[in-house]
């Protein structure tokens, strides 16, 4: 009887043994990501497998092709993604523009007045969306503040077309993405070692030369994740191009929205957004080699 | 600077840099932060090609003096000239001096070669030329094949190579360093020592030199300044600021220092040699000079004391003791008495001695 015990016992400890040369300490420090990984799992995984089995499937629940057949037939599909894509690095391109002297600026600051400007910065984001698309219309439309005071100092007669354009949606994408192109180039200007700006000074550079050279190489992995991060956002951008587009600007998550809406039509939704979503890693993909390249040149200039 | 570098590169290679050292005078420099006086009227002058070391602990201004000639810092009140032309009105970009920097400041997008070719591409030499050169600086710093080399795939004594043979690869008149070498371990910094010394009589670049590290100061220096709270000590070459320190904190800050107030050594020294100048009112022993063993060739002066402890150090022992009237007091003994320092033990008697020429009459601080 005792003897049975004992061996139970080993048994367990050998057990208990396998167990943790398994899950032991070399496994133990990732178990902590299983949560992290069943929610991306759940949540962005499926969801996207789900999307491409809808979109293999016609109006009467046949298997078929024909939502992405339709894609490439209608012309209106391709504009649509151009209109996206081209409004989206609009928006990047701008948020470039305005965002890299801001964060320069920002960043050269003291610890206080730095957290002060990020505070501002911040700020807007805790507004609607909707309240910032109507803010720009009420100043961009016909009888808004900008063209009414144009009229009344007399530069105008008739009121420019402001509003209802790429150009109020882009402007108003601009305000929205600005603080999420920020964020990461601020933190990426703020690590750069100071004695690296010093150092080229002291060899002679001017202040406009060394930015060029030093500071902006070292602050560009902070503007590309930026730029990246802002790029992203707006392919998905829904409310403001409806209001401050007017209906003129036609982006993909407004097709999908009526291809639902409308016309009840999920196969057509989901391949829409698989081909943006694809589009988007190829695109990804094409500045990710043209980066590599970039910088295997960079790196081999003096070979 | 221009005139240098072309009259540098129309010349022999091994004349290449003698005579483009620049000669420096600071007068009566100030700086201060609030309360904090960082520099109070530091007065220095370098004569061409010359190296000056500036020692100090943390805080005792000298770095600060070497971002004031850098041209990182403005300082409150006073001048640098360089070459007789004052120079607090220029830019640090316009100054043309080389810089190494404690951390070595290298821009880690940028290969080796990129790095030490920066100098020489933002003045846009011909290309051919900027290969010759830097191929040629990279072998003075023995880094030659190192060019390709990302700054992240080097040791910190190659990265400190790399800074170095940046700082000097436009052929500055005016070399400083600030804490070169701090980061690395013992042995490589005394090599480093060593090799920026010989580069610096390749190369004659008047340079100033920032440490906290007395031993580096003595090993590199022509001259070395002594800093503490914004005020320089003494300026003096190596062998005089050891020997002949004007001050008690110069005479604790290099080496070990036993100083007594005059009026005390008189009564614990027998035989106590009397001071030449006027106004010198501690005496002081360097450790080392102490001795067991009367020296029957010279004057001496003895000393009483009871042993407290005795300490094998390798080289040298340390013995810890007090004179009879109860001040402590640490004498280093040499090899030469391993015999008798063997018989020493704590609370035995013994008696020191020293040479009347190691016995120094210094001021009190101010």
């Amino acid at each position: 009887m005792s003897a049975s015990v004992t061996s139970a016992e080993i048994f367990a400890g050998e057990d208990h043994g396998r167990f943790s040369r398994l899950f032991g300490p070399s496994l133990r420090p990732y178990l902590g990501l299983l949560p992290g990984i069943a929610i991306v799992f759940l949540c962005v995984a499926l969801p996207c497998l789900w999307l491409l089995y809808l979109s293999a499937f016609d109006d009467g629940g046949k298997l078929s092709a024909i939502n992405y057949e339709r894609m490439i037939d209608q012309v209106s599909y391709r504009r649509i993604f151009a209109m996206t894509f081209v409004v989206s690095l609009e928006t990047v391109l701008c948020c470039v523009i305005l965002g890299v002297p801001l964060a320069t600026f920002i960043s050269s600051l003291g610890r206080r007045s730095a957290a002060l400007f990020v505070g501002g910065i911040l700020f807007p984001l805790w507004t609607s969306l909707l309240v910032r698309a109507y803010a720009w219309l009420v100043i961009l439309q016909r009888n808004g503040l900008i063209n009414n005071w144009l009229i009344s100092t007399g530069l105008i007669e008739e009121p420019l077309p402001l509003a209802f354009n790429t150009f109020a949606t882009v402007l108003g994408m601009t305000h929205i993405m600005l603080p999420i192109f920020l964020l990461p180039v601020i933190g990426a200007m703020r690590g750069i070692d100071r004695s690296l700006i010093r150092a080229a000074a002291s060899m002679g550079a001017s202040r406009a030369y060394t930015y060029q050279k030093i500071f902006l190489p070292l602050a560009l992995p902070g503007i590309l994740a930026g730029a990246t991060l802002v790029f992203v956002m707006s392919l998905g951008f829904y409310v403001t191009p409806a209001i401050l587009g007017g209906g003129n600007v036609q982006v993909v998550s407004m097709r999908i929205a009526r291809s639902l809406a409308t016309y009840s039509n999920f196969g057509a939704a989901a391949a829409i957004g698989i081909v943006l979503l694809l589009s988007t890693f190829a695109l990804m993909g094409m500045s990710l080699i043209v980066r590599r390249i970039v910088q295997a040149r960079q790196g081999g200039m003096h070979a | 600077m221009a005139f240098g570098f072309d009259a540098a590169r129309s010349a022999g290679a091994s004349a290449r840099n003698s005579g483009t050292g620049a000669d420096i005078e600071i007068s009566s420099l100030t700086k201060t932060y609030g309360d904090f006086a960082a520099l109070r009227n530091v007065d220095l002058s370098m004569k061409p090609g010359e190296f000056v070391a500036v020692l100090g602990s943390s805080g005792s201004g000298k770095s600060t003096l070497l971002m004031a000639l850098a041209g990182f810092i403005r300082p409150d009140s006073g001048s640098i000239r360089v070459r007789g032309k004052p120079v607090l009105g220029e830019p640090a970009n316009a100054r043309g001096f080389g810089v190494v920097f404690q951390n070595y400041a290298l821009f880690p997008h940028m290969s080796v070669f990129e790095n030490v070719a920066f100098p020489l591409r933002l003045r846009k030499r011909p290309k051919a030329e900027i290969n010759e050169r830097v191929e040629q600086v990279l072998e003075t710093v023995k880094l030659g094949h190192f060019g390709a080399r990302e700054i992240s795939a080097l040791s910190g004594g190659q990265r400190q190579r790399v800074a170095l043979a940046r700082a000097i690869i436009y052929e500055p008149q005016v070399l400083l360093m600030d804490e070169p070498l701090s980061a690395l371990d013992k042995s490589l910094r005394e090599e480093m020592q060593i090799e920026i010394r010989e580069l610096h009589e390749k190369l004659h670049i008047t340079t100033l030199y920032v440490t906290h590290d007395q031993r580096e100061a003595l090993t590199m220096a022509d001259r070395i300044a002594v800093m503490s709270k914004g005020e320089i000590m003494q300026i003096d070459t190596p062998e005089r600021i050891y020997r002949e320190p004007s001050n008690e904190f110069v005479a604790r800050f290099l080496g070990e220092a036993v100083v007594f107030a005059r009026i005390d050594a008189e009564q614990i020294f027998r035989n106590l040699p009397q001071p030449v100048q006027p106004g010198r009112d501690l005496v002081m022993v360097r450790g080392e000079d102490f001795q067991l063993e009367p020296p029957l060739d010279e004057r001496h002066c003895e000393i009483s004391a009871i042993t407290r402890a005795v300490v094998f150090q390798g080289d040298s022992w340390l013995v810890k003791l007090s004179t009879t009237e109860g001040l402590p007091f640490d004498a280093r003994i040499q090899r030469a008495d391993a015999q008798r320092v063997a018989s020493l033990s704590a609370g035995d008697e013994a008696v020191l001695y020293i040479r009347h020429s190691d016995v120094h009459f210094i001021r009190e601080d101010a």
